[in-house]
């Protein structure tokens, strides 16, 4: 559905996609995952033809966006994080001025309501100003008026960020809901366990897809504990906690964070390499470990390799 | 699918753009307020015209003559005696705290000498403060002098006018514009197009071409940039709309506008402020036409430039204002330097005030004002084109 090759984008000094090569197949939800500043929504807009590449080239059914971007436009639908609505105008205003502008009738935008106000339940608002919405409900409206036009590939970017968590829950049922009528989505998010609810993930990093499977595979691949130790002299304790450790330390300021599997042995582990050092220990608990520490886990782990 | 306007597309951006401007507060404000409160201000407030000018006098003769001068003076409407003086040191304080503008002496013996066949003189000082004003006071001056001493003794009397700024001591000539009359002929100014030489007729068909520029420049480099500001912009960009449907939708809305405030402005001025209107309407609003190209592009432009609403203002005013100071709508351009005439060339709203006024006071059309239509028409065509192109390639 989507082929991806090559695609490469700069910005200025800073490389924000670095020569991608992928595909996405016809009716899944593709996720890519990464922290703030990977490159996930440059990717996005790239894809949806608003910006444009420096080397590569996207296809979608086998159309070159740069070279047809009419004909792309049509079957595409982008989402970007803050979903664009006229704020001034109403709900039912802005479905029928997105409908228009893919030259939809009328009567056919009418027709369509009833599906979409179904599903996102802003049926009874159809009155209000977009201004005045909540933030998920403005989410959908996004949502809604992107999908006026029956699209086949959906682009979302992060489009839960920010959104409590019922509103979360509401707005994957809804991409479920268009998986199974064959539309294809890719969806990109900053948090892990949405990442899940995806057929295939692709973990993006600095502008490059450093793992791409499924959720599962991928799970498993990554520790899932972590602890945090505060220190007073954090460059000692780095080096001499690196020399038992390996890779796996990641050093913020005097907090030092390890990935593990067993947590009382490490723990212990680690107090007793410390006191060894003379290090003093302000504080040690078990933290969650953060997505971009999972990444700089996995890749530090394949550089070890 | 590339290349012709769908119209359908076009109706709904249009729609969506009226709806958008008459709901927020802010823009509709702007729509009819500011024009119609400007042309009122100004239509009130900006007057050129000296309709009343305290004097003071010196009179050293105290005769009947020196007195019939003095009265003739107060008689003609133009001056309000605020008092007589006894000497010129008291002038200085009055003209300095700006109790009075125009000063008359008059030296002892004007009534025998002049009497008697000899030459007197008058010396009057006015106030040159505002050099407009101190101009058309001299004007009176002369005109009440020579009525005065018409017939009887019409060269035995010699003015001297001086034109003097507060702060300069009293008598030093400023701008000094002596005569004396000569015998027999009488000069008789009588103005055409604007015969009671009226300053509303002069500016308010001006402030037409201001208002015009104001609203829809502003308009449409507001509602661009609000587009941007609000993300809107980016769905715009992955729907399948031109750039050419979008800048036409964008453009279309705001002209009417545009036409709708100089037709209510026009009215106001010709029915309140009754400024003879002598031309066509329909030549004035062809004219207009082509001036709104000018101006949509402008604002397409500055849309370009700007990222913030606010930003968009600040540009704004960076093109009205040298527009408005370089148009000869308040400051003749035949006083620049050469070298700044040559950038009033280039600049729209000349022309277009040159034809306003045209139309307005001498009542021509066509015949006379097809250049300055050309290169509205050429102007227009040519800064809509590249402004235009600049933001359909920023859109794709």
């Amino acid at each position: 559905m989507i082929a991806v090759t090559g695609l490469t984008k700069r910005f200025g000094e800073m490389i924000a996609v670095d020569s991608l090569d992928f595909t996405v197949n016809k009716g899944e939800i593709f996720g890519i995952v990464g922290p703030d500043g990977s490159g996930k929504s440059t990717l996005l807009r790239m894809i949806s033809s608003i910006l444009i590449p420096d080397r590569g080239s996207i296809a979608i059914n086998g159309v070159d966006v740069q070279e047809n971007p009419f004909l792309i436009k049509e079957k595409l639908a982008y989402m970007p994080q803050r979903f664009g609505l006229y704020e001034d105008l109403t709900v039912e205003e802005n479905i029928f001025f997105f409908g228009r502008l893919f030259l939809l009738s009328r009567r056919d935008i009418r027709k369509r309501l009833d599906t979409l106000y179904g599903f996102s339940r802003l049926g009874p608002f159809n009155d209000r100003l977009a201004g005045k919405l909540s933030g998920g409900m403005k989410q959908k409206l996004g949502l809604v008026c992107s999908l006026v036009h029956t699209p086949e590939v959906l682009l979302l970017d992060e489009p839960t960020n920010g959104v409590d968590p019922v509103s979360r829950r509401e707005f994957w049922d809804i991409l479920y809901e268009l998986l199974g009528q064959g539309v294809t989505i890719v969806v990109t998010t900053a948090y892990l366990d949405e990442a899940e609810r995806s057929n295939r993930v692709a973990l993006m990093y600095r502008g490059r897809f450093i793992r791409l499977g499924k959720p599962k595979s991928i799970r498993n691949e990554m520790k899932q504990k972590m602890l945090q130790v505060v220190v007073n002299r954090p460059k000692i304790a780095e080096a001499a906690l690196k020399k038992h450790e390996g890779g796996k330390i990641i050093r913020t300021g005097n907090s030092i964070r390890i990935f593990t599997d067993t947590v009382q042995k490490t723990r212990r582990h680690i107090k007793q390499i410390l006191s060894n050092n003379r290090v003093g220990i302000i504080s040690i608990e078990e933290v969650p470990p953060r997505l971009e520490d999972s990444f700089i886990e996995i890749i530090t782990r394949e550089e070890a390799c | 699918m590339k290349g012709f306007i769908r119209i359908p597309v076009l109706i709904s951006m249009i729609k969506k753009e009226f709806a958008q401007v008459l709901r927020d507060n802010r823009m509709r404000g702007i729509l009819f307020g500011p024009p119609i409160i400007m042309i009122i201000v100004f239509g009130y407030a900006v007057n050129m015209d000296v309709n009343s000018t305290d004097l003071a006098v010196i009179d050293e003769d105290k005769s009947s003559m020196s007195r019939g001068l003095i009265e003739k003076f107060t008689g003609s409407g133009y001056f309000t005696l605020y008092s007589y003086l006894h000497s010129e040191k008291e002038l200085a304080s009055q003209m300095d705290n700006g109790n009075v503008e125009t000063f008359i002496h008059i030296k002892r013996g004007l009534s025998k000498n002049i009497k008697s066949g000899r030459t007197s003189e008058i010396q009057v000082i006015i106030d040159g403060t505002d050099s407009n004003r101190g101009a058309v006071i001299s004007a009176y001056v002369n005109e009440i002098m020579q009525s005065y001493f018409i017939d009887k003794y019409l060269n035995r009397v010699k003015t001297v006018i001086l034109l003097r700024s507060s702060g300069v001591a009293a008598g030093t000539p400023g701008v000094a514009s002596g005569f004396v009359m000569s015998k027999g002929v009488r000069v008789v100014d009588r103005a055409y197009f604007n015969p009671t030489l009226l300053s509303k007729n002069y500016f308010l068909p001006g402030i037409i071409g201001f208002i015009v520029s104001l609203i829809t420049i502003m308009l449409t480099a507001m509602s661009i940039v609000k587009e941007r500001e609000s993300g809107t912009m980016e769905q715009i960009i992955v729907s399948p709309i031109q750039p050419i449907e979008f800048i036409l939708g964008k453009t279309i809305p705001f002209a009417m506008i545009g036409f709708i405030d100089m037709f209510v402005v026009t009215i106001i001025t010709i029915l309140w402020f009754d400024v003879s209107f002598k031309g066509n309407m329909l030549f004035l609003f062809f004219a207009a036409f082509f001036y709104i190209l000018c101006t949509l592009a402008v604002g397409i432009y500055i849309s370009t430039i700007s990222r913030t609403q606010q930003q968009a203002m600040m540009s704004f005013f960076l093109f009205f204002i040298p527009a408005i100071l370089f148009s000869g709508f308040a400051f003749p351009i035949y006083a620049m330097p050469e070298t700044i005439q040559i950038i009033t060339y280039v600049n729209p709203l000349m022309y277009f005030i040159i034809i306003i006024r045209g139309v307005f006071l001498k009542g021509v059309g066509f015949m006379v004002l097809w250049k300055e239509l050309l290169v509205l028409v050429i102007i227009g065509i040519t800064l809509l084109y590249l402004s235009a192109r600049r933001l359909s390639r920023r859109m794709e």
